[in-house]
């Protein structure tokens, strides 16, 4: 059976959350989060970022990441993410210690997606050299598959409890 | 009774759970996660919505599982917290109104070796695999499907 182009191991996983949070800190915190687990480079991680002000003040927000990371000479896992964010406006929350902080109010909307994806090194394979690892090969992409797994639902829930969701 | 490619295990839409009163989400959905673990099921969340309300929280839950019994037949478990209203936190748990949507699926040739062949694959299925599908995978699936709605049930404090 020929290996796959690509491999879907997150499809399309959606967070919602409707309520206040502070969103510079999650923009933040996201990134480095994909950046220790080496996903992310600064300059090439963000795909999208579209900032609109609507006529009520309002701000609506679109970002797209792609966060790549070269598994090896065959494989890339790939962690892609979408936010949006709709009808957000700053408000000053009170916290328990007295000090008021400026958070974000508004719908937060992610979309995670992750994947494994075949690079070209391999359609360059020809005969034995390619029978040989596609025979060889199989244990390893269902290892591949397990950590990409446990890396991607990782970020999932680093997400979710930051917004107080239940994980 | 032919066997197809997927086949439904729950009834048509689902066996749905519906409850209105005190319960403790976090308690169902940590049991949830965790049978999906003890039955070493795939687990992953298609969806996770809070609304923060007035009236209090609303909360959609899309938890999704799987589990791959051998290299043709994959099990696949759902549970839909669809929209648990009026969520608010007291003394003992959470006050709100629940409905639970529980299904199950039964994956053939989850590989889809077959797909070229799909008068041998109807084949194979209804002849040579039929009693193995109905004798062995068909309870299996449905006696977790049935389990699962037991610890529901049971988390909701609902009659068994």
């Amino acid at each position: 059976m020929e290996i796959p182009k690509t491999i879907k191991i997150l499809d399309n996983l959606k967070i919602k959350w409707e309520g206040v949070t502070d969103f510079s800190e999650l923009y933040k915190y996201m990134k480095l989060y994909l950046d220790d687990i080496g996903y992310a480079e600064e300059r090439n991680l963000e795909k999208k970022y579209i900032k609109k002000i609507k006529p009520e003040g309002k701000e609506q927000l679109e970002i797209s990441w792609h966060g790549e990371k070269k598994k090896s000479e065959f494989f890339n896992f790939n962690i892609d993410i979408n936010i949006l964010i709709l009808g957000m406006s700053d408000v000053e929350i009170q916290q328990p210690d007295g000090v008021k902080r400026k958070m974000q109010k508004g719908k937060f909307e992610m979309r995670i997606n992750s994947y494994i994806e075949r690079t070209d090194k391999w359609d360059e394979l020809k005969g034995f050299q390619k029978l040989y690892y596609e025979l060889t090969i199989r244990k390893r992409i269902d290892e591949y598959i397990k950590e990409l797994y446990n890396k991607s639902t990782g970020f999932h829930s680093y997400i979710k409890q930051f917004l107080g969701l239940r994980d | 009774m032919v066997i197809e490619k997927l086949s439904k295990i729950h009834p048509t839409k689902g066996i749905v759970i519906r409850y209105h009163g005190v319960f403790d989400i976090d308690s169902l959905y940590k049991g949830i996660k965790s049978w999906f673990k003890s039955r070493n099921y795939d687990y992953f969340e298609k969806e996770n919505t809070e609304k923060n309300k007035p009236q209090g929280n609303s909360l959609i839950i899309k938890m999704r599982s799987q589990r791959e019994v051998d290299d043709y037949v994959r099990f696949r478990l759902e549970v839909d917290f669809d929209e648990i209203l009026r969520v608010k936190k007291v003394e003992h748990g959470y006050s709100g109104e629940a409905r639970v949507i529980i299904r199950g699926f039964m994956d053939l040739d989850y590989h889809d070796n077959w797909k070229a062949l799909p008068f041998l694959f109807y084949l194979y299925n209804n002849i040579i695999l039929k009693k193995k599908v109905l004798k062995y995978y068909w309870p299996k699936i449905y006696g977790d499907m049935m389990d699962l709605n037991s610890l529901i049930k049971n988390k909701l404090g609902l009659v068994k």
